[in-house]
């Protein structure tokens, strides 16, 4: 059984201080355009993983409505990734549409100029009609891009010079293997733009405080009441870091019987968060290696959450496209399935996901239709970890990270 | 071709039929036999629970029965219609299953979403993912 915790994650952090939050961080607009000039211009951002892109010879489109761009991550014959803003050095044109695509060249719909993986431009429909056109010096503009534990990352500030690894720092060594596509199905990639926010929704998802009330319900196999208390989370399961953080959550508290439909997923499947604590975890995947570990949330600077379990793992990156309105995707992956069983399986994992997650972005919502810049978050200790993701991006926006 | 993109042709004898063994949900098939997610959320939200409660009262007991049915499918190996027919109920089942069995409602809290934001928004390129394992 986990104990509740004191008083004590401010003497674990003490730079964090106890003021409240300035309501106006997530109302501002001039704020806004801080964090996409500051942050989202200058940050590793997660966009896919290697499933995505797995097979040379292929390229994989994603659109960063925060950025209004569009990157290319190329997967070229030679193995090599590439990544290349999307967009035809001839006018502007966005050459190709999201998702992942199958061939040797990028050819512009617009007037055919074509482009291979690595981005050189190699045919031009006309060419003798340009005036001096040099053709070495119209390849696709260059994204930097890197791979971590299957997870791809892109940076669009070219003149930066810190690398992935030392931008994911503290986590850097502690995931080994875990999120090899290996290991995971992806079963459904969601997109909603909804009226919040980004950081209300960072904001629910590093306590559990709110479990009792927004997910009271919902909860499988772990507290879903105040009695005796609400979820507490323990402190030593709360990791801050210089940008990311984790927090772990306890299952065995409260715990309830399986209902039917939970019964016949773990039957025929292994799909639910709250499997068997597995031991063999990496590092930093139930850091203390309890018994009582259900799963952690990661969130990886600036804008990514994840739910790291033993069966069950998501990513949910927000795309802030205003200071009250953003794109959320949600990819959902889990243990591969042999049988049409475990599809069905697969499906209780994915809809219970979905609608938990709906009950977080429920609440942000909410907040964001009455905010008044001039109100501010109270914070207990138990809070910390949002404490902590408004300091740094207070520090970024500043310039001080 | 994947679950989700094989649509039974209407009006014609192909949109009936279950296995062997579970005819006796054939009268669920024309309202709960729906392909997408989309389409069982959507009509799990325009459904009161009394709606729903015939539809899950029927199912519930036969879910062994069918997963045992299921298990021996490999995905390697695609689905007739009728099989897809009775794959579509069982995911209907597990959409309104926490209705009666966590929540006592028929969706979670989302007073504060503008309704046609329910949509659960599955892309294509996602849904493929999930059928056509990319490695």
């Amino acid at each position: 059984m986990v104990t509740a915790a004191e008083l004590s994650l401010e003497k674990r952090y003490p730079g964090l201080g106890r003021n409240n939050i300035p309501a106006s961080r997530v109302v501002s607009g001039a704020y806004f355009e801080k964090e996409k000039r500051e942050i989202f211009r200058k940050s590793w951002l997660q966009i896919a993983t290697m499933a995505d892109v797995a097979a040379p010879g292929t390229y994989f489109v994603k659109d960063i409505p925060t950025l209004n761009t569009s990157v290319i991550v190329t997967h070229d014959k030679d193995g090599e990734l590439h990544a290349f803003r999307n967009v035809c050095r001839h006018r502007g044109m966005k050459i190709c549409t999201a998702g992942l695509h199958h061939g040797n060249r990028l050819n512009c719909p617009f007037h055919g100029w074509a482009f291979d993986l690595g981005g050189k431009l190699v045919g031009v429909p006309g060419e003798d009609y340009f005036y001096s056109l040099d053709k070495e010096e119209l390849s696709l503009s260059a994204v930097r891009v890197g791979v971590w534990e299957d997870l791809l990352f892109v940076n669009f500030d070219a003149s930066g010079s810190e690398g992935l690894e030392d931008y994911l720092g503290e986590v850097v060594d502690g995931f080994t293997g875990y999120f090899s596509s290996a290991h995971w199905e992806r079963v459904a990639n969601y997109s909603w733009e909804l009226p919040f926010n980004w950081k209300l929704y960072l904001d629910s998802s590093v306590e559990g405080y709110h479990a009792a009330f927004v997910h009271l319900f919902n909860n499988t196999g772990q507290v879903a009441s105040l009695t005796p208390q609400p979820l507490w989370l323990i402190d030593d399961w709360i990791r801050l870091y210089k940008r990311h953080r984790i927090i772990g959550v306890p299952q065995n508290i409260g715990q309830r019987e399986f209902s039917p439909a939970e019964q016949f997923a773990q039957a025929f499947g292994t799909v639910t968060a709250y499997g068997a604590a597995a031991h063999d975890f990496p590092r930093d995947i139930n850091n203390t290696k309890s018994a009582d570990f259900a799963f952690d949330i990661m969130e990886l600077f600036p804008n990514c959450v994840f739910f790291n379990s033993a069966h069950l793992q998501a990513i949910i990156r927000l795309w802030p496209i205003s200071a009250g309105r953003t794109v959320c995707e949600m990819e959902v992956n889990l243990a591969p399935a042999q049988t049409w069983a475990a599809r069905l399986s697969q499906e209780y994992g994915r809809v219970s996901l979905r609608d938990v997650v709906r009950e977080d972005m429920n609440t942000a919502c909410a907040i964001q239709s009455v905010v008044d810049s001039d109100d501010e978050f109270i914070l207990c200790d138990q809070e910390i970890a949002v404490r902590h993701s408004y300091a740094v991006i207070e520090d970024a926006v500043n310039g001080l990270l | 071709m994947a679950y989700f993109d094989k649509i039974p042709a209407i009006g014609n004898d192909a949109t009936t039929g279950l296995p062997a063994g579970f005819e006796g949900l054939e009268c669920w098939s024309a309202e709960w036999a729906l392909p997408t997610e989309k389409e069982r959320l959507l009509k799990r939200g325009q459904s009161t629970l009394v709606e729903l409660k015939g539809f899950y009262e029927d199912i519930l007991p036969r879910m062994p029965q069918i997963g045992e049915h299921f298990a021996t499918k490999p995905v390697t190996e695609e689905l007739d219609d009728s099989e897809l027919r009775l794959f579509w109920l069982a995911c209907s089942y597990i959409e309104i299953s926490r209705c009666f069995e966590a929540w006592n409602a028929v969706d979670v809290r989302h007073d504060f979403f503008d309704p046609r934001l329910i949509d659960p928004g599955v892309r294509p390129v996602g849904a493929r993912v999930h059928l056509e394992n990319p490695r």
